[in-house]
């Protein structure tokens, strides 16, 4: 059984990435609360899974969808639509634009926003990208680069139409 | 990211622009976590109480239903046949007389060991004030000792 202190490292090392990779399917509450039956249920484990991260990603993944299946969760998504909220905290140090790079991810496919998510904020390895959603590591590949270059060309618009 | 070498420079540089970004912070915290995984423990366990006793429950009502005892068993069972009627020829007593032997004659006196004799030979009534009434007591002999079967004629008979 996994103690109090390897919980608050696993915790503070990968929850916030983990909220933004459930919040493609749920609200942010929603996501928060798949986050936490996530962590729970690795509590209850006998014994810690070898690959906490791999399983923790894949815990999240499964209840956020099972989630997203349900109706209430479905109707909690469409009142979520009207109500956009941004994936990301504002640094000044970074001087990004958040809503532009919010805006830039809802708009990605699928499949190649759950691809860059886990790549990216998740820091999992293309193998295990490719393990935990089921499809070829080099359609993984394909669809990261793919995902890259829109998102390349979505964050440069905002700045050359200030530009102009 | 090892695999970024796979990228060329631009998507490298795209990739290093967004990864600065940081998640929103959550509202969730590993006291929470904590607190709600004690709390299925414990569910858990009343659960598992439960299921124990509901095996248990369900077991004894399977054995109740499946008890053994509904086969049919054989016994042999002796029966008194009913006794047979009473007739006025079985309802009467069979009497048996059998001879005495004539008595030693009654002491007679007033000495101790004459009235113990007496009171052994014809009973208390023996020591009357008028004791010399029975001074001459003597059984009457049978003459014959075959058995009777009609008990009128010993009724009516010396007896």
């Amino acid at each position: 059984m996994m103690n109090d202190a390897e919980l608050e490292r696993w915790f503070e090392t990968h929850a916030t990435a983990l909220v933004l990779y459930a919040r493609q399917w749920l609200d942010r509450s929603g996501a928060e609360d798949a986050v936490q039956e996530a962590f729970v249920r690795l509590l209850l484990q006998p014994t810690p899974p070898r690959q906490v991260k791999a399983w923790l990603y894949r815990a999240v993944r499964n209840e956020a969808i099972t989630q997203w299946r349900s109706s209430r969760s479905r109707e909690r998504r469409e009142r979520q639509a009207a109500l956009p909220e941004t994936l990301f905290e504002y640094d000044a140090t970074t001087g990004g634009d958040v809503e532009a790079l919010t805006t830039a991810i809802a708009k990605l496919p699928p499949a190649q926003r759950e691809i860059l998510v886990l790549r990216v904020w998740g820091e999992l390895t293309l193998a295990e990208v490719s393990e935990l959603i089921e499809m070829p590591v080099s359609t993984v590949f394909q669809n990261y680069r793919t995902a890259i270059g829109t998102m390349r060309k979505r964050m440069e618009e905002p700045c050359q139409k200030k530009t102009h | 990211m090892p695999e970024e070498d796979a990228l060329n420079t631009e998507e490298r540089e795209t990739v290093e622009a967004i990864a600065r970004f940081k998640p929103a912070a959550v509202r969730i915290d590993p006291f929470r976590i904590r607190l709600e995984a004690q709390r299925r423990r414990a569910k858990r366990q009343v659960w598992l109480w439960r299921g124990v006793a509901a095996a248990l429950a369900t077991g004894l009502i399977l054995s109740w239903i499946w008890r053994p005892g509904s086969a049919v068993r054989e016994h042999v069972v002796y029966v008194r046949s009913p006794a047979p009627a009473i007739t006025r020829d079985t309802a009467s007593p069979t009497f048996v007389t059998t001879r005495l032997e004539p008595r030693a004659p009654v002491p007679v006196g007033d000495d101790y060991l004459a009235v113990r004799d007496r009171v052994l030979a014809l009973g208390i009534d023996a020591l009357s004030p008028h004791g010399h009434a029975v001074r001459h007591y003597n059984p009457l002999p049978i003459p014959d000792a075959s058995p009777l079967h009609d008990p009128d004629a010993l009724r009516g008979g010396s007896l």
